[in-house]
């Protein structure tokens, strides 16, 4: 089934080009039919991999080119009259056209109803018209996932959840919703609905993100438990990035750059420009706040070089030193960093920026007073200059020690890093990390499918008609 | 709920006035918190859909008894009370922003609140709330903001400044609070930046008035003074010739095996 489904899709890429509107329409329509099909299959046998592999198949080709008239095609074909029937036809804003008797017969199974139902609700928020996604949404989650407790109809109930969430938020009322979600969330964490579960903490997360109640989504993330081996990289990617942030604001910086890193790196790697381009712009950001300054190719990443330009612009500034260069920067980008939520975040950059000034300074010169400190810096007089190198060699950012009778600062001579513990800290970490990815892999090994069993039965048989021949032969020399 | 009207004017006139009368306030301040239980305030979503004016004034009463609390609680200088009243009143700035009609004492509240968190150095939760208030250029507000940053920064002499010229007299006794948590700062930065540092000069530094508190300071902090002047032990020599066994122990067993787990 799979394989005419693969060459079906093949042919009408192909020749998309020459055929006219009616017959790529003809083709998409066999193709929706081919995945409700096997949808249907689904709740014959009870295996969720022919679902699975019909969403992933629907959402990733037909989904931009789903109109209404396609799902109407569908729906009369599936759906027999019935009051969800009714629901969608005035959602689409059809009438019912063909005859009647002629679905009568059929029974629609709950899975190809949800399915129906759920590109009926995408393909209203992808026309724009949230209100009414807002109520079909709504409308899905009394009457159908309620009325069914099955195990198969868990990674649509996912997809149901996350559209719902979504036609909210579009809608303008992410709010409200909160308490709902919670519910849904206790409901599928008892019926083991994994799926749902792991979508439902992800929105929750970015619900309280959106509001910014940051201590709300700590305490969340903190008594709930990330299933990661069950849940799709996707929804780990999200995960991750949702926890990067809490912890960020809450100047958890390496916890934070630890899970931002993780977000990219399960994520889609060259697709997927916006969600790469945001979680780049916090990386960067962290990094700075960390002390250190990121790479300059992490800019040149293809399709998100662009909206990175202003990160860019941040990062030479503080490596620059120069703070008035900074402010210029944060105020020409203002709004910008706004509307991306990093805005407060840059703004405590400020101190990284006169932090790095004083390392090159203290880099660059054996001896310095503090008048030409605090002149490079732009820093107010030489009593704030004192202070601020005072903290800076407190928090072990420069190596020096003040004089303060002559006012200067003198920093002292490198000390050769292979002496002191520094190396041994890195390949532990480095050692640390094969080992982790070593265990990863282990644990992620399945048993080999059916047919590989077959082969390997075959080889045994071969070897006993071996062994018997060996035995037979055997005989012979002992006869 | 005319009884909690009149009662809270009462206390508004006590409380007003310059010289406290904290036997009569108290008593009268413990009976508005019961009166508030009493008061049946509406979540805002209710407020939202019921225009009546008995649930909107029970919310703005709820609003001015908190609010004059925690304003109280800051006079006499109870702050437990004062986090507490704060915690309440955040429900209702946040929550209920637009529903009620916005209140004079938000800012200078809210200011004085990230002023308390900075003083006691709770820095994670400064930045939480700060995220959540979103006029930023308010006075009272930036005020507690450019302090968080002298801090961060290391400008001491910002926060000394600062300690002269406060919007609202009630941030006194925070401004005072964090300049003595700047103190120890200073002092720890001191003892890792400086070989010798003569007294007079300590004594500028860590922002002193006299000898007497210097002294005191020094006490404190196990310094030693020889001959006029502060000696600060290096201690690094020590840490690089101690080696940390017992963490290299820990880290060659775990190699040792998840080694063998492999082979």
């Amino acid at each position: 089934m799979s394989g005419d489904g693969d060459v079906v899709m093949a042919d009408s890429q192909a020749v998309a080009e020459t055929k006219t509107p009616e017959e790529i329409e003809a083709l998409l329509y066999s193709d929706l039919r081919t995945y409700i099909t096997q949808v249907e299959r689904t709740s014959l046998t009870k295996e969720t991999r022919h679902l699975n592999r019909a969403l992933r198949y629907t959402f990733s080709k037909l989904r931009r080119r789903l109109t209404s008239d396609l799902l109407l095609k569908a729906v009369q074909e599936f759906y027999p009259s019935v009051d969800g029937r009714n629901v969608i036809l005035e959602k689409l804003g059809k009438k019912d056209e063909m005859a009647v008797e002629e679905t009568q017969g059929k029974e629609i199974t709950p899975e190809v109803e949800v399915f129906l139902h759920l590109l009926v609700l995408v393909h209203l928020l992808d026309s724009k018209k949230n209100a009414e996604a807002v109520q079909h949404a709504e409308w899905i989650l009394e009457h159908l996932m309620s009325a069914w407790n099955r195990r198969t109809l868990d990674p649509l109930s996912a997809k149901v959840y996350f559209y719902f969430s979504r036609a909210h938020e579009l809608n303008g009322d992410f709010s409200e919703i909160r308490p709902k979600l919670l519910q849904y969330q206790r409901t599928a964490t008892l019926r083991h609905n994994f799926d749902g579960q792991v979508v439902l903490l992800n929105l929750l997360l970015r619900n309280y993100l959106h509001y910014k109640l940051y201590d709300q989504a700590e305490k969340l993330a903190e008594k709930t438990e990330f299933l990661e081996h069950k849940a799709p990289s996707n929804e780990a990617a999200r995960y991750y990035f949702y926890l990067g942030r809490i912890n960020a604001v809450q100047l958890r910086y390496s916890d934070a750059f630890n899970n931002l890193q993780k977000a990219l790196r399960k994520g889609p790697r060259d697709s997927a420009n916006g969600w790469r381009s945001i979680v780049t712009k916090f990386s960067i950001i962290v990094q700075l706040l960390l002390g250190e300054i990121p790479e300059r190719s992490l800019f040149r990443a293809e399709g998100i070089k662009h909206s990175l330009l202003p990160y860019f612009q941040l990062t030479q500034t503080v490596r620059s030193g120069s703070v008035n260069e900074f402010h210029e920067v944060v105020a020409k980008y203002s709004d910008l960093f706004k509307k991306d939520n990093t805005y407060l975040l840059v703004l405590r950059l400020r101190h990284t920026v006169i932090k790095t000034g004083l390392k090159k300074i203290s880099a660059a010169y054996s001896r310095v007073s503090f008048t030409d400190i605090s002149k490079k810096l732009n820093l107010e007089s030489e009593v704030d200059a004192e202070y601020v190198v005072a903290k800076s060699i407190r928090d072990a950012s420069i190596d020096a020690t003040i004089d303060h009778t002559s006012g200067y600062i003198k920093s002292n001579d490198n000390v050769d890093v292979y002496a002191t513990d520094e190396p041994e800290k890195a390949f532990h970490a480095r050692i640390g990390f094969c080992l982790q990815v070593h265990n990863d892999a282990v644990k992620a090994m399945r048993y080999p499918p059916e047919s590989w069993k077959q082969t390997k039965e075959e080889d045994d048989t071969k070897d006993l008609n071996e062994e018997d021949l060996a035995d037979l032969l055997d005989d012979e020399d002992t006869d | 709920m005319d009884s909690v009207v009149a009662d809270l004017e009462q206390f508004r006139s006590l409380s007003e006035q310059s010289q406290l009368n904290t036997d009569q306030c108290k008593p009268l301040l413990t009976k508005l918190k019961i009166g508030l239980t009493k008061l049946d305030v509406p979540s805002p979503r209710e407020l939202q859909n019921n225009k009546g004016e008995g649930v909107h004034k029970a919310t703005f009463l709820a609003r001015e008894i908190l609010e004059l609390g925690t304003l109280y609680s800051l006079r006499v200088g109870d702050e437990v009370a004062f986090e507490r009243f704060v915690t309440q009143l955040k429900t209702f700035y946040f929550d209920y922003s637009g529903l009620l009609p916005a209140s004079q004492k938000q800012d200078p509240i809210l200011g004085v609140y990230l002023l308390y968190l900075l003083a006691e150095n709770k820095i994670a939760e400064f930045h939480t709330q700060l995220e959540l208030i979103p006029d930023h250029t308010n006075r009272y507000i930036r005020y507690s903001i450019e302090l968080e940053q002298a801090k961060m920064e290391g400008s001491y002499n910002h926060i000394l400044e600062a300690g002269n010229s406060f919007p609202v007299d009630y941030y006194a006794q925070f401004t005072q609070k964090l300049i003595n948590t700047s103190r120890h700062d200073i002092a720890d930065s001191l003892q890792s930046a400086y070989e010798t540092l003569k007294l007079d000069d300590a004594r500028s530094l860590l922002m002193l008035k006299d000898n007497s508190e210097l002294e005191k300071f020094v006490a404190e902090r196990k310094w030693t003074v020889k001959d006029n002047s502060l000696q600060f032990s290096s201690e690094s020599d020590k840490e690089t010739t101690h080696v940390d066994a017992l963490r290299l122990i820990a880290q060659n067993l775990a190699y040792a095996t998840e080694l063998e787990q492999i082979i």
